[in-house]
């Protein structure tokens, strides 16, 4: 390890904290993992990385500033940083469903070797959002600096996305072609993520194809990685596959496996399963089936105003699910959940209002 | 037909011990003492036409919940003074009109939850009286804890109780409002995206009103 290596670590260290205090940053995580890399331009070498990051994700602003330091086997390392800033915002205020984004962000790298890169990027996008899936249109313009080159190297060019939503499963694709010296280069990405109790999984693969004039064979990238909570603070992240080059940056292509902890501030919000609180409305007619998500109970009742408040135990679906079913009258009910047959808790994600006696109580609403 | 037979013994026979017992659950879960205070409180409601039977559950809860006798006692009078507070918001909206338990609890419930109670009031009086408040009044409330402002919300559940929406589908506005809500969109904008018929221009937000608090969604960047 190089000397000045533990100096910049310490310093990203000392900005994460200094700028991850509650009031200001939503969520800071840190990776500290192993790695074993191996680039086109050379042979596999193992790598140990250190890799900061802090978001800010507030109604109509996400910022996000990260880095990583790497140090390599033969005294060799890199840092990297990159940050970037996304404002959110309704161009039209007649067409509700369209929302305008810029993003702009910024990264750069220094090598052990003296080699230092540097690029920023620009986007517009022009959101539809529908109940379940969304799209977006709108143009990016990128620039790219080495210390090997002469000038700044510029690309621009269209890009698409769409995302779809299924349960707890979030799909994306972008197709982002790019013209760079006077070539058209096509590129498309695709991301699929869900989560399955403390586990997160993603899994990327990308394409570019090269024109024929630029010498470049075409790409194809891909991988995935599994991040397991063991605390809201603490997971355990594996992660392999490839990624592409850098052509605005001249950085080799790579495949790598990495293995490492994760200290956050907090897990990242899921897509789904965030929804705020409302009360539970169950139909006007018929039997009311009434689900609940209580994980890691052994047994879950439900007390309330129709049961007078004696426990009626509930029936154990899948994925800690918990089903309730019965004809309750018309009106405002109030109830509570009981799990374990101790703990007194408002069913998750239903809104709660004072019970007057210390707690919070639920409430269901039949038309 | 053992089970049958057995059934029929049986039901009676309970019934019977607990009419021996002298009781409603309400008698059966507390104490005397406590019984005895919970009934005048119920007494009291009763002289201002305050519904009871919201009373009684909530010392039913109390007593399920293993709550000391005074903190019972503390809560049934809350929410006497509660629902006398909604009956007569209720009431001056549409003085003559039938008033239901339901819409009175609906009422102390939506003031829990941050409706203001001019808007209770208003509500009432917009609304036609044949037409149950239980669920605009809730769902005004869900409405308004996802950044509506609360007279803009009102007017949104006046435009659909007046186009003859169910309250079924009034039910489903604020789950639906929250798939705006997630990539984005202000409560406002979510909230029109969420309505099952189209919306009229909404009045301007008076002064002092909720302002909106819009949520950032997935699908920014990649």
């Amino acid at each position: 390890m190089i000397r000045r290596a533990p100096m910049i670590a310490a310093a990203t260290t000392a900005a994460l904290l200094i700028v991850s205090t509650p009031a200001l940053a939503q969520r800071w995580q840190l990776d500290v993992t192993g790695n074993r890399i191996g680039y086109d331009t050379a042979g596999g070498i193992s790598s140990a990385s250190f890799a900061p990051l802090v978001e800010w994700n507030r109604p109509s602003l996400y910022a996000s500033l990260g880095g990583a330091l790497a140090a390599f086997q033969g005294n060799q390392w890199t840092t990297q940083g990159h940050g970037e800033l996304s404002l959110l915002f309704t161009p039209f205020r007649s067409l509700g469903a369209f929302r305008a984004e810029v993003v702009a962000s910024a990264d750069g790298s220094v090598h052990s070797g003296g080699y230092r890169t540097a690029g920023t990027r620009g986007e517009l996008r022009l959101h539809v959002a529908g109940r379940n899936a969304g799209m977006w249109l709108g143009g990016a313009a990128a620039t790219g600096w080495t210390t090997g080159a002469t000038g700044i190297a510029t690309s621009a060019g269209p890009t698409a996305g769409v995302w779809g939503r299924q349960g707890p499963l979030d799909a994306m694709v972008t197709w982002s072609p790019f013209r760079l010296q006077g070539d058209w280069y096509q590129q498309a990405e695709g991301r699929l993520s869900t989560t399955a109790g403390p586990v997160d999984l993603m899994g990327y693969v990308g394409w570019r194809g090269a024109p024929a004039a630029s010498g470049l064979p075409n790409s194809t990238w891909g991988g995935a990685s599994a991040t397991l909570w063991v605390s809201r603070q603490l997971a355990l992240v594996l992660r392999g596959g490839s990624y592409a080059s850098d052509l605005l940056q001249a950085l080799p292509r790579g495949k790598y496996i990495s293995f490492g902890i994760r200290l956050s501030r907090g897990r990242p919000s899921v897509w789904a399963g965030t929804s705020a609180p409302h009360a539970l409305y169950a139909p006007a007619h018929g039997e009311a089936v009434l689900r609940f998500h209580v994980p890691k109970a052994s047994r879950v009742d439900i007390v309330g105003d129709w049961t007078n408040w004696q426990p009626v135990a509930l029936e154990r679906a899948s994925k800690g699910d918990w089903i309730f079913r019965a004809h309750v009258a018309s009106g405002v009910h109030r109830f509570n959940l009981i799990v374990n047959g101790k703990d007194w808790i408002a069913a998750p994600g239903v809104s709660a209002v004072d019970d007057g006696l210390g707690g919070k109580i639920s409430l269901l609403v039949v038309p | 037909m053992r089970g049958i037979l057995l059934v029929t013994v049986l039901v009676p026979l309970t019934a019977t011990t607990l009419a021996a017992q002298g009781g409603s659950p309400l008698q059966q879960r507390l104490d005397r003492q406590t019984f005895e205070a919970v009934r005048a409180i119920m007494d009291s409601a009763r002289a201002y036409s305050v519904p009871t039977g919201p009373l009684a559950d909530k010392a039913l809860e109390g007593a399920a919940k293993h709550v000391p006798a005074a903190r019972i006692l503390a809560a049934v009078r809350q929410l006497r003074n509660e629902l006398a507070d909604a009956r007569g918001l209720l009431r001056a909206g549409a003085p003559g009109a039938p008033l239901g338990t339901e819409e009175i609890v609906a009422a102390a419930d939506a003031q829990r939850r941050g409706v203001p109670a001019a808007d209770v009031t208003q509500l009432r009086h917009d609304v036609p009286t044949a037409t149950s408040l239980v669920v605009p009044l809730t769902v005004l409330g869900d409405l308004i804890q996802r950044g509506v402002p609360a007279d803009q919300a009102r007017g949104v559940i006046e435009q659909l109780v007046t186009a003859g929406v169910s309250a079924q589908q009034i039910a489903d506005v604020p789950s639906r409002m929250d798939v705006g809500l997630k990539v984005g969109a202000p409560p406002l904008d979510a909230l029109r995206s969420a309505s099952p018929i189209p919306l009229h221009p909404l009045p301007p937000t008076r002064p002092g009103a909720t302002p909106p608090v819009p949520n950032r969604g997935p699908g920014h960047s990649l």
